[in-house]
């Protein structure tokens, strides 16, 4: 499970480099049968199961009403296109800028949990009407007791689950098989990591570090994760174990709410995290906790090493603060004779850079020196670049000076980084101005 | 000069990115290196020089770095306090949110490092440290280069 957290980790990390494909409008129900066997393919956790139910969890809590009820309606319909529709810009919109989130609905399985185990509930499998009759009697009853219950990955499989196990007059053997084998999916998908408070939480620690919230909001978050948990766990008990081989331990002693007495005897079994506590305190916590790890791996990544404790963070940065010390020192020994021409000169060229057309002159280095790699090349287009914008005096002093630059290019040293480069071209014009002018002046 | 020297760079420079740019940096630092130079070489001895230099160091740091930044601000901030200036902010900036328990030696001694870390909870500390070691690493780079060019063109004259 450890492992598993911290692959969310690592995704969440990487959610920019995330492949974005069209959130949620075409596989988000999949009518088709490959993406329900890709769900019972996929028993482990992946990341992306972690990624997606995170936004959605997340997006849901802020917005219950229109997309619960819109979802489940339009469910029952074969227009699944509608309703992702519906959902993928009633879902976006909550979410704060979170593009990313949105995205990852759809690149990967646990949304289509959902989706396809509604439509194993529904559509190609019961009649219609079964469906329409089923879903509202299970809706209500679930907006009974929560709407947030309604919104985690959890219920939305409960609900399906309970759905379809309802509206069945007669089930077949492979129906419920294909039920089972979802469940189990799904509970593989749930056990397996802290799903849903931890979705909830990757959502939540999304959502902070576009807005840079405050904790308040993860102690809402984890609230509606633990009412949630209590809620799933409340399914668990009162369920009368429809698939035996998924039951485990669930913790007792949960009030039950009376309107999910009758959904007994369909409840999904759902592995809670052994040993684990559902206190909002607890979630919290194992919120906050991630968090942090998170945050200490992509310490570890910045150290270079093996960092393995904070302790050698620590001396990096200590290491690096002492050498900017030493080369301040170095600097002030080593230019006392640079004059105040340098400063006009790039003050100016700045500003010309801002007030003329081409953006790009004001780092001649860094636009020039990616495709160029080398410095001389450079400096010989940012010399045209110079010389191709309306002229002052200062812009034909600083062709003059970057045609004496020019010679002093052989003698410069290839540098692999292009910045360095651009930097160096910088510095070699900013030398040479200096050393042109203190020529004239002596 | 210091002064004047980072909000020259600062104003003509125009508002830096959010995202850490490179050459702003240099260009920053370049300036402000001049600046701190313009004041007289020779008046002045290479430790106060080198005391400047590395004031505008970390300022060009914290500018470029974006005043999204917990670090960036504090780090400005000290590097603007010690003129003593009288003009005080008319909000107060709450500090002290969480004062620490200092469990933990490791992250006392985080804290002490990384500018503006007495206030941050822990796992927002972990983040600005994070970033605060990406800019700085890149900045001690950015001297690097600096010196060895400067020391490259020495050498050829």
């Amino acid at each position: 499970m450890d492992m598993h957290e911290k692959d969310q980790c690592h995704s969440l990390k990487s959610e920019d480099n995330l492949e974005y494909s069209n959130p949620g409008n075409s596989s988000f129900l999949l009518p088709n049968n490959p993406s329900i066997r890709s769900v019972s393919g996929n028993s482990s956790v992946t990341i992306g199961q972690a990624n997606q139910s995170g936004p959605f969890s997340s997006s849901s809590i802020p917005m219950d009403d229109p997309f619960s009820i819109g979802f489940w309606n339009q469910s029952t319909k074969p227009t699944d296109l509608d309703l992702c529709k519906n959902n993928s810009p009633a879902c976006s919109n909550p979410v704060n800028g979170n593009s990313s989130l949105n995205v990852e609905w759809n690149s990967s399985d646990s949304f289509s949990i959902g989706g396809t185990l509604l439509q194993a509930a529904n559509l190609s499998h019961f009649p219609a009407d079964k469906a329409f009759a089923g879903r509202p009697a299970r809706l209500s009853c679930f907006t009974n007791s929560s709407i947030d219950g309604m919104m985690s990955p959890f219920s939305l499989a409960q609900s399906a689950s309970l759905c379809a196990n309802a509206t069945l007059g007669d089930e077949s053997g492979a129906q419920i098989e294909k039920n089972k084998e979802h469940k189990n999916n799904f509970d593989g998908v749930v056990v397996s990591s802290d799903h849903p408070s931890s979705c909830i939480a990757l959502g939540a620690v999304k959502r902070k570090r576009n807005t840079e919230d405050m904790p308040l909001d993860q102690a809402q978050e984890a609230s509606h994760v633990s009412r949630e948990m209590e809620e799933n766990l409340e399914f668990e008990q009162n369920a009368e174990p429809n698939s035996p081989s998924v039951v485990t331990d669930k913790p007792r002693g949960k009030q039950v709410k009376d309107s999910n007495e009758s959904l007994k005897d369909e409840f999904i079994h759902i592995r809670a995290r052994r040993g684990q506590a559902t206190n909002s305190h607890s979630l919290a916590e194992r919120v906050r906790r991630e968090k942090i790890n998170e945050r200490m791996k992509l310490l570890q990544d910045l150290v270079p090493g093996k960092a393995v404790m904070l302790d050698e963070i620590i001396n990096y940065v200590q290491s690096l603060q002492q050498q900017v010390e030493f080369l301040s020192m170095k600097l002030a020994a080593i230019n006392p004779r640079l004059g105040i021409d340098i400063d006009s000169v790039l003050s100016k060229y700045l500003l010309q850079s801002y007030n003329g057309t081409s953006g790009a002159m004001a780092f001649p280095s860094s636009s020039v020196h990616p495709p160029v790699h080398t410095s001389q090349q450079g400096l010989v287009q940012a010399g045209l670049q110079v010389m191709a914008n309306p002229p002052d005096s200062l812009g034909r002093s600083m062709n003059i000076q970057l045609a004496a630059v020019h010679e002093y290019k052989e003698s410069k040293m290839q540098v692999s980084n292009s910045w360095e480069e651009g930097l160096q071209g910088v510095m070699q014009m900013a030398y040479s101005n200096n050393v042109n002018l203190n020529a004239r002046g002596l | 000069m210091y002064r004047r020297s980072f909000k020259d760079t600062k104003s003509s420079l125009g508002s830096p990115n959010p995202n850490f740019s490179k050459p702003m940096v240099a260009l920053r630092f370049l300036r402000a290196l001049s600046l701190v130079r313009c004041s007289g070489p020779g008046a002045r001895s290479p430790s106060y020089r080198a005391r400047g230099i590395r004031r505008a160091a970390y300022a060009c740091m914290a500018a470029s770095a974006g005043p999204r930044r917990a670090w960036s601000r504090a780090l400005l901030r000290k590097i603007r306090r010690r003129p003593g200036r009288g003009l005080r902010r008319p909000r107060a900036v709450i500090r002290r949110r969480r004062p620490v328990g200092g469990g933990d030696p490791l992250e006392v001694a985080l804290r002490r490092l990384v500018p503006g870390g007495g206030c941050m909870e822990y796992c927002r500390l972990l983040e600005e440290a994070a970033d605060y070691v990406k800019c700085l690493a890149m900045q001690v780079r950015l001297m690097q280069t600096i010196v060895d060019s400067a020391s490259h063109v020495n050498s050829i004259d």
